[in-house]
């Protein structure tokens, strides 16, 4: 079910008064209910796949605990690891496989291969990428001796499926969640009222912000690439840098949100990643639950390091870890970034945007005063970084790897740095208002930025606060409302 | 603050917004959104009738047209279609009864007894790729005009691409044109294939976001309508939403610029070329067809510097189009300056319209153009 629709703000509304009008011991059952109808709203048959990935673990888990011997407890987490990287694998990289090895195959003079003659139809499950990744985490973490199984099914079928991180996370852990749901949860006006202000927050990012920004996005990468100046490229990149953080931070706030309105807190996905002062920083800053995750069940055991058990601090906590091992530990961290980047996507073109990455955060290891330079010099650090971020997001955007290199070599030559042709033939229509607003994008982020740590530090008066709440929900409401019924889906659905 | 009064206060901004947006909607409902496209008080006249025959359209009813215009060479008329932009189908300061250049130029051929009846397809900033569109879809519905009138508006050579909706349909008329329309033909084949392509990845089993078609879509449509049907400013949104974008621009440009301030706009050279090839196909299956071509340059707002374009390429294009029409034996006459300045309207951002005239300009440009059509004997 997409967020920013009627339908899911009625879903929510009824299910948070059903779910504090039930007894506790009914309100696990009902958050399995209200999830698999919320699944099942997409595509009802696809709600049992989830339910068998679901089933899978918690046997395998369960085994994993009971096993005395380490071969048995071994072959479950195989077991469990190969029916869920299986599923994914082939749902989410079928085409992708194919079509790879049919242009090798016509490389090599084997003929070519026709993978759309093979009748294949596959259609990619809504959050497959997520909900995977954490039935994965639990029984990784039971095999590890971090967390006891649960022996109640649907406690861990609502942990599997709990629709407010269902579809595109945050990817959370066994450990910090079921206890939530098992516990006793109070009724409480600040968890209610807190939870539909992020509801609000997230919307707003979604419906006026991405959505905006859509159509000019759309705009500068239709266009041929003959057409773009480097500084058509910089708008586009920024704009996109923009629409994608409201777009995947909106979805996580309303996920925030909607969790805390059923009285259970999640931990933020996003905190500023467009301030960061370094790429390691930004990477403990951006999907915070992701890069977590990939630091404790792919990178750290990579590198033969001790794990962690949360799914905060992101990525870069792991690249301040003392060194060991350089070359492993350098590989290990190419080698996780292109696994990164493939998650998000079956295709070269999110491979690229990986590798940019994992190269990046190398550069910046292996040149130390840079590194230095950056922690000393916070705004020198954050122009650098957010130069290298917004680049990055080129191939993440572009239709192919191809158009993503075109459009780097534009950066690099210093005769395409010009106002676009549209620009200065079309003023303000949508190039111009591009230009502007990519212009005003990170001005404003940073204004809003300070003027919300000011606030946030200090006591104000209610004579203050209050009107000032009440006009800012009020305007939300009415761009909201302006900008609903685009149907639009989230980005990050299609990981 | 204690959480009871940050709940209130959130309630109370909903409410608010709630309210805010229901008041936004009742200004909406009397806004026109294709009016300040137009100019401020300039209204777009969809159809005309001209002696119970419907002589103007949008180009999605050329169909209509050129079944009338069959109907009138039946009746031993000459069909003159009249192609062009926004100039032809849009009135300032429009009031009751008042008619188009089309009505007045039939009404003046009727008065001197002429054969010549005229018919014509307009869109908002046509160029001549579309015209070339618009022209083949006239054809493809089985109607070969006996004259073409073409308006040259160098304000729209600047409008890249061809809508979408300008090709559709269009497949087997581009095919039939391939040997004689030449390389704005081909141009066009190219650019409706392209469309093709994206609409059929589009329309492509897919793989990922299958939003479409499913149970929520289904749900999210009817509790869509019912908001709709229950709450008019719902309904009323994306005009709300036009109305805000329309004003915001125009607060926009008179911040930037000024309120008469004027931007020194540019005709791509490639998009120019590219309207070339559309205009040379036009005459190429219009000399085919024996239909003579009577391209005019489209009146504008006199005093105005050349539509804000740079004066020294403005001239050089018209140069280059008086040299080639004389080549090819086409028609050219220059209207630029026919209609007082007085006689235009405004813009939403308050400044002068350089293109849409009141009923006097269009009753000038009728006469104008069907004085020059009966010096040829038509």
């Amino acid at each position: 079910m997409l967020f920013n629709s009627l339908g899911y703000l009625l879903f929510l509304l009824a299910g948070v008064g059903i779910h504090w009008l039930l007894p506790h011991r009914l309100r696990v059952y009902f958050i399995c209910l209200a999830s698999v109808t919320f699944y099942a709203m997409w595509r009802w048959e696809f709600s049992l796949l989830v339910v068998f990935s679901a089933v899978v673990d918690y046997v395998s888990a369960a085994r994993i605990h009971a096993g005395a011997r380490r071969g048995v407890r071994r072959a479950w987490l195989v077991t469990s690891l190969t029916v869920n990287l299986g599923l994914l694998v082939f749902f989410k990289y079928t085409y992708f496989i194919a079509e790879n090895v049919s242009a090798l195959a016509s490389r090599l003079g084997l003929g070519a291969i026709d993978p759309s003659g093979w009748g294949l139809k596959i259609i990619l499950p809504l959050g497959i990428s997520f909900y995977t990744f954490q039935t994965i985490s639990y029984t990784i973490d039971v095999y590890r001796g971090v967390t006891r199984p649960t022996r109640h099914f649907p406690t861990f079928l609502a942990y599997v499926m709990f629709w407010p991180q269902l579809i595109a996370g945050p990817i959370l852990r066994a450990g910090e969640v079921i206890p939530l749901l098992a516990g006793t949860r109070r009724f409480g006006l600040d968890d209610l009222q807190a939870g539909f202000w992020r509801v609000l927050c997230g919307l707003f990012k979604k419906a006026v912000v991405a959505d905006g920004l859509a159509r000019m996005v759309e705009y500068w990468f239709d266009q041929p690439i003959g057409a773009l100046t480097a500084v058509d490229v910089w708008v586009a990149a920024v704009l996109f840098a923009f629409q994608i953080y409201c777009d995947f931070s909106g979805y996580s706030d309303i996920a925030i949100g909607s969790a805390r309105m059923l009285g259970i807190r999640f931990p933020d996905n996003f905190n500023w990643p467009y301030l960061a002062v370094s790429p390691r920083d930004f990477w403990r800053r951006w999907h915070i639950s992701l890069s977590s995750w990939i630091r404790d069940y792919l990178y750290l055991p990579l590198t033969g390091r001790p794990f962690q058990t949360h799914s905060t601090g992101g990525i870069a906590v792991a690249a301040e870890a003392g060194p060991r091992g350089l070359r492993r530990r350098d590989l290990a961290l190419l080698g996780t970034w292109l696994i990164m980047g493939l998650w998000h996507g079956a295709a070269w073109k999110f491979v690229l945007w990986g590798g940019y990455h994992g190269l990046i955060v190398l550069l910046f290891r292996a040149i130390g005063p840079l590194d230095r330079l950056t922690q000393r010099v916070p705004v020198l650090g954050w122009a650098l970084t957010t130069l290298i971020v917004m680049a990055g997001w080129i191939p993440f955007r572009a239709h192919s790897v191809a158009q993503a290199t075109r459009m780097f070599a534009k950066l690099l030559s210093p005769g395409q740095y010009r106002l676009s042709e549209a620009v200065t033939g079309l003023s303000v229509r949508i190039a111009g208002y591009s230009y502007l607003w990519a212009f005003l994008l990170p001005l404003l982020t940073v204004i809003l930025f300070g003027l919300w740590r000011t606030l946030r530090g200090r006591n104000l008066p209610a004579a203050v606060e209050l009107p000032a709440r009440v006009a800012i929900a009020g305007a939300m409401t009415v761009l909201i409302l302006l900008s609903m019924g685009a149907k639009e889906v989230f980005i990050y659905f299609q990981f | 603050m204690r959480s009871g009064l940050q709940a209130f206060a959130l309630l109370a901004g909903v409410a608010l917004g709630g309210m805010l947006f229901h008041a936004l909607g009742r200004a909406a409902a009397r806004f026109d959104p294709q009016s300040p496209g137009l100019g401020l008080e300039t209204t777009a006249v969809s159809s005309s009738l001209f002696a119970g025959r419907v002589v103007s359209a949008h180009p999605q009813a050329t169909a209509a047209i050129a079944v009338e215009a069959r109907a009138m060479q039946r009746e031993g008329r000459e069909v003159a279609l009249w192609l062009g932009a926004s100039q032809l189908h849009a009135i300032n300061n429009f009031s009751e009864g008042e008619r188009l250049a089309v009505i007045h130029a039939n009404a003046r051929a009727a008065g001197r007894g002429g054969a010549v009846r005229y018919v014509q397809i307009s869109q908002a900033n046509a160029n001549f790729r579309e015209v070339l569109a618009f022209y083949l879809r006239f054809r493809q519905a089985g109607t070969v005009p006996d004259r073409l009138i073409l308006a040259l508006a160098y304000d729209d050579l600047r409008e890249r691409g061809v809508r979408s909706g300008a090709l559709g349909g269009l497949s087997d008329a581009l095919r039939a044109a391939r040997g004689i329309g030449g390389a704005g033909v081909e141009a066009l084949i190219v650019e409706a294939e392209r469309q093709a392509d994206g609409q059929a990845a589009a329309k492509a089993p897919v793989k990922r976001n299958p939003i479409a078609h499913t149970p929520q879509e289904t749900l999210e449509d009817a509790l869509t309508a019912a908001a709709e049907r229950a709450w008019p400013a719902y309904r009323g949104r994306s005009v709300a939403r036009a109305m805000l974008e329309t004003e915001g621009r125009a607060a926009l440009l008179r911040a930037m610029y000024g309120r008469s301030g004027r931007i020194r706009i540019d005709v791509p050279e490639d998009v120019a070329a590219q309207n070339r090839l559309a205009l040379e196909s036009i005459v190429r299956i219009a000399h085919t067809d024996r239909t003579a071509v009577l391209v005019y340059v489209q009146p504008y707002r006199p005093g105005e510097e050349c539509f804000w374009y740079d004066r020294d390429a403005y001239e050089a294009f018209l140069a280059g189009m008086r040299r080639w029409c004389a080549a090819e034996g086409v028609q050219l006459a220059d209207l630029a300056d026919l209609v007082p300045a007085d006689q235009y309207g405004y813009t939403s951002d308050g400044r002068s319209d350089v293109f849409h005239f009141r009923e006097t300009g269009h009753r000038l440009l009728a006469e104008a153009i069907d004085r020059l059509l009966a010096e040829g004997g038509h």
